[in-house]
């Protein structure tokens, strides 16, 4: 029974990745390229994994809202400078 | 050969690039003070290096460009200081067992809804987005930002920041997925 579970250990680990593993492959998936034996295995985990194929969804719109943060902001900034802090500004570049 | 180039006001950038400025040095900072701070050394090294602008991009260009590496040059001495600590960082994955590796059931995705008002939906998004940003350890944070905000080279940040070609995967891995929770738990599901 013991040896029976360790052959299925080694199955699983041999053919899958584990949701860790996996999580960490769609991150560096989107800066570089992965192995082809890697970009087949992540394949198959999401074939069969819901929880990572949200993931990868989830981890597309984290970048590409990130990548709008600052652009969406310059054209209409939420943070702004107080009256205070422009006047420290402006005394800091009259004062060179 | 001349007639193109741009010229510098120093007396308008506060009125003319000032929030600009600043809410760049904001979002990638969370701190008032910090990017307070940054703006004005942004400001006195346009001074003093003012004589050497060439004129071949725009003011402004020329501006963020400053600001930008007063931004990296902060990560830099900021995440030397700051070990990651594993003790602060809530694995989502099983630690044992058969299903070891494999997304622990209370901390698994669920979905983030449908997207039904796609403009009000970015900016909540947006908002929760920049505040679970704040709440990373330094040393992810700053990783996370010069990759996937400034999208600068692997081997560039690594060289910043003094994390390895393979543990920077590690890094971003982690700020992902506490990222990933923090704005699960803050999303109002209508």
């Amino acid at each position: 029974m013991n040896n029976d579970n360790n052959i299925i250990k080694k199955l699983k680990n041999g053919m899958m990745f584990s949701c860790d593993t996996a999580t960490l492959l769609i991150t560096k998936r989107e800066h570089t390229k992965l192995t082809i034996l890697d970009g087949l295995r992540l394949q198959m985990h999401l074939a069969s994994c819901k929880f990572c194929r949200r993931f990868d969804e989830q981890s597309k719109e984290i970048s590409a809202q990130i990548k709008d943060f600052s652009n969406l902001k310059s054209n209409n900034p939420i943070h702004k400078l107080s009256e205070e802090q422009k006047n420290n500004l402006s005394d800091i570049i009259d004062s060179k | 050969m001349t007639s193109n180039k741009q010229l510098i006001n120093p007396n308008l950038w506060i009125s003319n690039y000032g929030d600009m400025l600043y809410n760049y040095a904001y979002s990638r900072l969370s701190s008032s003070v910090l990017a307070e701070d940054l703006l004005q050394d942004t400001f006195v090294s346009a001074l003093k290096t003012k004589d050497n602008f060439r004129g071949d991009s725009s003011e402004k260009t020329w501006l963020f460009s400053i600001l930008k590496r007063k931004i990296i040059d902060y990560y830099r001495k900021s995440s030397t200081k700051n070990e990651i600590s594993e003790s602060n960082f809530n694995n989502p994955f099983n630690k044992d067992g058969f299903f070891e590796g494999h997304w622990n059931k209370n901390q698994a995705p669920s979905s983030w809804g449908s997207h039904t008002d796609e403009y009000l939906r970015q900016s909540e998004f947006q908002a929760i987005l920049e505040m679970c940003l704040s709440l990373l350890p330094e040393k992810h944070k700053s990783v996370f930002i010069l990759k996937v905000m400034e999208d600068i080279e692997t081997d560039k940040v690594c060289k910043d920041l003094g994390c390895t070609s393979s543990n920077i995967w590690v890094i971003l891995h982690r700020a992902k997925l506490q990222l990933r929770e923090c704005i699960e738990k803050n999303w109002i599901n209508e």
